[in-house]
């Protein structure tokens, strides 16, 4: 297709859909199919979410802020960390990132929009019904799900009227999730501009295509495990019954089939940020490019096979036991090999520390310290006393707090300047990273003491050799909660204008050599590339 | 429970606990082998990070090199972790083996978990007992109890009948659950294992010396997940042997009328309360407004002792008379327990000698030689209006607490009776209903008799807005009642 | 947007909704793998729960296996339940009936299934049962107490190392659910 003819079939498109500018007024973001307002609608609900969890948050470190219960009934408190947990996975994280995507993935690859802008806009809404749908089970009678975010039954059968609506809600998230995840699919697949081949995406838009992929494969079956809990509760089916011959371990299997991929879900798209952040501040090509897609893929290969290292305790054949420990180990292999092309990239480049970078380092040391315990916990007789302590908390904790919030952190101040067309403000951005990274840590740190010292999670209250350390950590929790409210400040100051500072086209030195997104005008128009580009950044090949 | 007292709290710990066994010591060092794997990794990998972000800063006027890949150094950073996880991998699977292999075992112990507490089977002597929160922990870990745990010994680290096993004896657990799923866990011993309701799972342990070790529930398993936690007392064979015995002379003493200390009969009665009382009142003595009163809280409860065990031993309204289910041991122990648990705080106790005076002489044993009395003396017709009348009083203290004093009911828990499908329906069926139960309605074929029997299905059939015209005398009744099986509590089991 | 992207488009969501609707059903299909897994790998102790044909062993007097037995009752299901003896001595290839006592203690008709379950995992499938009240719903008159036998025989194929097998038997309730077929 030559470039004329494309140029010709997007003006046409245009007049299809959407003729020079967003609708006025609140409509505009109602009906709106355009990938930004809907990449800004998602990222505006998901940092929503995030306060919105965080709160969850607080309450849980309130609770445990000193032994004996104060403030909550241990049901309530059970509802608050399921709670948390949804509402932070399906409602901060996975939203978070799909903004992003919504973004940067058609500029990055010189598309003018997603490919399928209706679904789009229909998905973005329907993760609102359901996360709406999800809080209202806090107000029914009986509570909100309290039997943990893995909704293991028998316990998850004994909530009270909450039950179908958090299972619908669940259906809606999911079918949200699905859909976004095809748009993505088929926005890199195409609507790449002339000359982007594969292998000369940014790692974002690779970490994005292949987490689309684990969400088409397992969102599905996460749906139907949940499926399954509804009829077995209102229709007399026995799939988790014993009394009927079915087997709630078959329930652990089914949801860690789709479990552990969702981490991985979680996470690489939060690598592929890192991985486009780290060589613009290193002034450096990302190392490794091709060994950072490959192990992307072996990472999301591997996520299929080790779920059941989440249920070593749970009664397996000794043959199941060994197979999950090894294959888990393998998982080792890919992550240290992109934690070593991240230093590689560094060395020797010519950093500076804007605070992207920082989060981004920050992000850097701090997941491969949540690795590291990873590794620790796939040796499964060590697992047998790491699980379900706050050893595991501590540890999913790094990988999403410090790792993935993080770096959605830096992609918001990476980013903010092109979107808005105004500069942050760089100290108070500075402020907000340290406060937020050593609360994170005080936070967190400690709870691994806990669990190795045994503290199981998910318990309203603790024997009292405990207490110290769930103190300090509380503190650290409260810090960091409330620093957070720099970033909001931070944001709101920025699309209102900023620093005043002009920003230019590429915002950070020399960035158009890393993304095409940089060629384009700060903030850019409302559409962008209807004519494709004809120059391919391609240092990092 | 005295045993487990030695130190008021445990000893606070940065790292992983060693444990007290050999499976125990192989995870330890299985644990500081992977951490100093992972701490070296981590001293070269953030060195280089941080030497990096130190000397290579354009501020320092670093010149940014401009190499990207380098195919050397990357087989060698995957071959290196490999190789290093192969050496991790062999001494684990070594731990793994020897902790799967729970064959050859001296003895058995089943536990069971429940929603919250556990309960544990000595396969081999017969010994059973539950064992949850002790009653001080209890106490102090309620909203606003106003007790500091730090004064509580092993603040929810105690139990009132902790497990007891003997040193140097391979002892084989067997897990499973009776509702959800739980997981038991003591540090000590080096592992867990997950309760799974329906099917078994099993593990080992070998310890050599005496000594109290303390778990705790690992696996969610609804509210009161933290409270339910694990004592192991481990003996040498000789004070072991003298524990079973002991043990098995205690269980073979029927219904104690001795006194009892107020802790204990408080801890006594919360397994009572949750086996009898908890269907209807909750398990946390919240009740079901409208249905079921409050046990926290409540007048009768907070009131006079002894007209609270009256109630409970003679029933009232939908109030089932216990005097004939509990004996007078577990009664004074439920009684104690409500008023000094469930959120109340009343302080007193009563003890079973008090109850045994309380009971009415035809209690348990006596009562079927009662109904098969009443069977010989036949019971005289009644006419519709006298059996309208004495239906109207059966009602109101049998069934309004439940089907309210209009019969509107209340919805979905009870059914209204006006109109109901039932009551206007087939009356063989509705009598079968009332003698039997059915789901939360109780069965009355043996707590009425004939006469207020046949009156109140009567009065269902005419009044509270229905008007099937029809009757059944207490004649009928009778016969029916005497085709019932007899009410005997056989719960030995 | 070209009609060729529209057509590509829709090819490529056709297909990738295929895969989300195979997925959906994978999720299902593996509750009948699950239970093909049990029946390999003796998962869960989880076990078949169909008698098998009697069929003769030559039985090996040299060895000895002890079998344990173990009952429950699932959320205080109103019933008695016990084995008439905790464990027994027995030799692969021969054939032994062991009862079991199960009463229903309520005034009412019980329905009540008993759940098999076999420790180590590994042994359940040498461990075989001709007969057993665990293949079948169990219906209890009220107050009834009965005697029920189990059949079995564990096939000398079994591998030497397992000497103590556990077979537990968890009784279920089902009075409510079977009134609601």
């Amino acid at each position: 297709m030559s470039a004329a003819v494309a140029e010709h079939d997007d003006h046409h498109d245009d007049h299809e859909h959407h003729d020079h500018g967003p609708e006025k007024g609140l409509l505009r973001w109602i009906i709106t199919t355009n990938h930004k307002d809907i990449g800004t609608l998602y990222l505006f609900f998901a940092l929503a979410m995030f306060f919105v969890g965080g709160t969850m948050a607080m309450v849980i470190r309130a609770e445990l802020f000193e032994p004996g219960l104060q403030f909550v009934q241990p049901q309530f408190f059970n509802s608050m960390t399921t709670m948390h947990a949804l509402v932070m996975v399906f409602g901060a994280v996975m939203p978070g990132f799909v903004g992003l995507a919504n973004w940067m993935v058609p500029m990055m690859i010189g598309a003018p929009d997603m490919a399928l802008p209706r679904m789009n806009n229909m998905s973005f809404w329907m993760l609102v019904a359901g996360i709406l749908l999800l809080s209202t089970t806090l107000f029914m009678e009986g509570g909100a799900p309290a039997g943990g975010w893995t909704l293991y039954p028998p316990l998850v059968l004994q909530t009270g009227k909450a039950l179908p609506f958090a299972i619908f809600s669940v259906h809606l998230l999911g079918i949200s999730s699905i859909m976004g995840a095809i748009n993505i699919i088929a926005t890199i697949f195409n609507m790449r501009a002339p000359g982007m081949t594969l292998m000369k995406m940014p790692l974002f838009v690779w970490t994005w295509l292949i987490t689309a992929f684990l969400l088409i494969a397992v969102m599905p079956v996460f749906a139907g495990a949940v499926t399954m809990l509804l009829t077995d509760k209102f229709f007399d089916t026995s799939f988790f019954d014993a009394a009927g011959g079915g087997d709630p371990v078959l329930y652990q299997h089914i949801f860690w089939f789709f479990g552990h991929p969702e981490v991985y879900i979680m996470i690489l798209p939060t690598f592929g940020v890192a991985s486009t952040i780290i060589p613009v501040f290193a002034r450096k090509p990302l190392f490794g490019y091709s060994s950072m897609v490959y192990a992307t893929a072996s990472i999301a290969f591997l996520s299929f096979i080790v779920w059941a290292h989440h249920m070593f305790t749970v009664g397996m054949p000794i043959a199941g036991e060994l197979y999950f420990m090894y294959a888990t180990m393998l998982i080792a292999i890919p992550t240290g090999v992109k934690v070593f092309n991240w230093t590689a990239t560094m060395w020797k480049g010519a950093m500076t520390f804007e605070t992207p970078m920082l989060f981004s380092i920050a992000f850097v040391v701090l997941f491969t310290i949540g690795g590291f315990t990873g590794l620790m916990m796939s040796i499964a007789p060590s697992d047998f006393q790491y699980h379900d302590t706050y050893f595991i908390v501590a540890h999913f904790h790094y990988v999403l707090v410090p790792s993935s919030i993080f770096i959605l952190m830096a992609a918001g101040y990476y980013w903010l300047p092109k979107w808005t067309g105004h500069m942050y403000n760089e100290k108070i951005g500075q402020l907000h990273f340290w406060l937020s990274t050593i609360s994170v840590n005080i936070l967190f740190f400690p709870q691994h003491f806990l669990g190795l010292a045994g503290m199981p999670r998910r318990i309203p209250d603790y024997a009292v050799q405990f207490a110290d350390w769930n103190m300090i950590s509380s503190i650290g929790g409260f810090i960091f909660g409330a620093s957070q409210l720099l970033f909001l400040y931070i944001v709101i100051d920025t699309i209102k204008g900023g620093t005043g500072e002009k920003v230019t086209n590429e915002v950070w030195e020399d960035a158009h050599k890393h993304g095409l997104e940089w060629t384009l005008p700060s903030p850019p128009p409302y559409h962008t590339f209807t004519t494709p580009p004809t120059v391919i950044p391609t240092e990092h090949v | 429970m005295a045993l487990g007292l030695e130190t008021a709290q445990a000893e606070y710990k940065l790292n992983l606990m060693q444990g007290v066994t050999k499976l125990s010591h192989d995870v330890y060092d299985l644990h500081m082998l992977i951490l100093w794997v992972c701490v070296v990794i981590g001293i070269l990998v953030f060195g280089a990070m941080f030497y990096s972000i130190y000397y290579h800063r354009k501020s320092k006027g670093h010149q940014a090199a401009q190499f990207h890949e380098n195919t050397t150094v990357e087989i060698i950073w995957t071959i290196i972790p490999t190789l290093i996880l192969v050496a991790m991998a062999i001494p684990a699977t070594k731990t793994l083996l020897e902790m799967d292999d729970v064959q050859d075992s001296d003895m058995s112990i089943k536990v069971t978990g429940w929603q919250w507490k556990w309960e544990y089977d000595y396969l081999d002597n017969g010994i059973h007992f539950f064992s949850s929160l002790d009653e001080a922990s209890n106490k102090a870990r309620q909203i606003g109890s106003g007790i500091d745990p730090r004064s509580v010994p092993h603040y929810l680290l105690n139990v009132d009948h902790p497990l007891v096993i003997p040193t140097k004896k391979k002892i084989r657990f067997v897990f499973t659950a009776a509702d959800v799923l739980h997981s038991w866990w003591v540090p000590d011993f080096g592992w867990k294992k997950d309760a799974n309701p329906g099917f078994i799972n099993e593990a080992w342990t070998y310890i050599e010396k005496p000594g109290t070790f303390r778990g705790q529930c690992t696996e969610l398993c609804g509210k009161d997940h933290g409270f339910m936690p694990i004592v192991v007392i481990a003996m040498d064979q000789p004070d072991y042997d003298a524990w079973v015995k002991k043990t098995k002379e205690e269980a073979q003493k029927g219904p104690s009328l001795e006194n009892q200390s107020h802790d204990e009969l408080v801890s006594k009665g919360a397994a009572i309360y949750s086996k009898n009382c908890s269907t209807c009142h909750l398990p946390d003595g919240k009740g079901v407004p409208g249905a079921f009163p409050a046990i926290g809280g409540s007048a009768v409860v907070k009131g006079d002792i002894n007209a609270q065990a009256n109630l409970i031993i003679n029933g009232k309204g939908g109030m089932p008379a216990f005097g004939k289910m509990l004996k007078a041991d577990e009664l004074a122990q439920v009684i104690t327990y409500t008023r000094n648990a469930l959120g109340n705080t009343v302080g007193d106790e009563i003890q079973p000698k008090a109850v045994q005076e309380m009971l009415p002489k035809t209690s348990a044993a006596a009562a079927k030689p009662a109904v098969v009395a009443e069977k010989a003396a036949p019971v005289a017709d009644m006419s519709k209006d006298e059996l309208l009348a004495l239906g109207q009083t059966v009602y109101t203290s049998n069934c309004v607490s439940c089907h309210q004093a209009e019969g509107q009911g209340n919805p979905p828990m009870f059914p209204a009776l006006k109109g109901s499908a039932v009551v206007t329906g087939d009356i063989n069926k509705q009598i079968d209903l009332m003698l039997n139960g059915k789901g939360m309605m109780p069965g009355f074929g043996h707590s009425l008799k004939a006469a207020d029997f046949a009156a109140v299905v009567t009065f269902t059939r005419n009044a509270l807005g229905n008007s099937v015209n029809d009757l059944v005398q207490p004649s009928t009744i009778q016969k029916l009642q005497a085709e019932m099986p007899a009410a005997n509590d056989d719960d030995e089991d | 947007m070209s009609e060729e992207n529209k057509q590509k488009n829709s090819k490529l969501v056709t297909k990738l909704v295929v895969v989300v609707l195979a997925m959906f059903g994978f999720g299902y299909a593996l509750v009948p793998l699950y239970d093909v897994l049990c029946d390999i790998t003796g998962l869960n102790g989880k076990i078949e729960g169909v008698a098998v044909q009697e069929q003769s062993y030559v039985v090996d007097k040299s060895r000895e296996v002890t079998v344990e037995f173990m009952t429950s009752l699932n959320e205080s299901a109103p019933m008695v339940f016990r084995a008439e003896m905790n464990k027994i001595k027995v030799h692969p290839g021969e054939y032994y009936t062991v009862n079991f006592y199960a009463e229903n203690k309520t005034d009412k008709v019980m329905v009540a299934q008993a759940i098999p379950s076999i420790s180590p995992g590994l042994a359940a499938q040498y461990f075989k049962k001709t007969e057993c009240f665990c293949f079948t719903e169990q219906t209890f008159k009220p107050r009834e107490g009965r005697t029920m036998p189990v059949r079995f025989v564990i096939d000398p194929k079994m591998p030497q190392e397992y000497k103590l097998i556990t077979l537990a038997y968890t009784f279920f309730d089902n009075t409510e659910r079977s009134l609601k077929k």
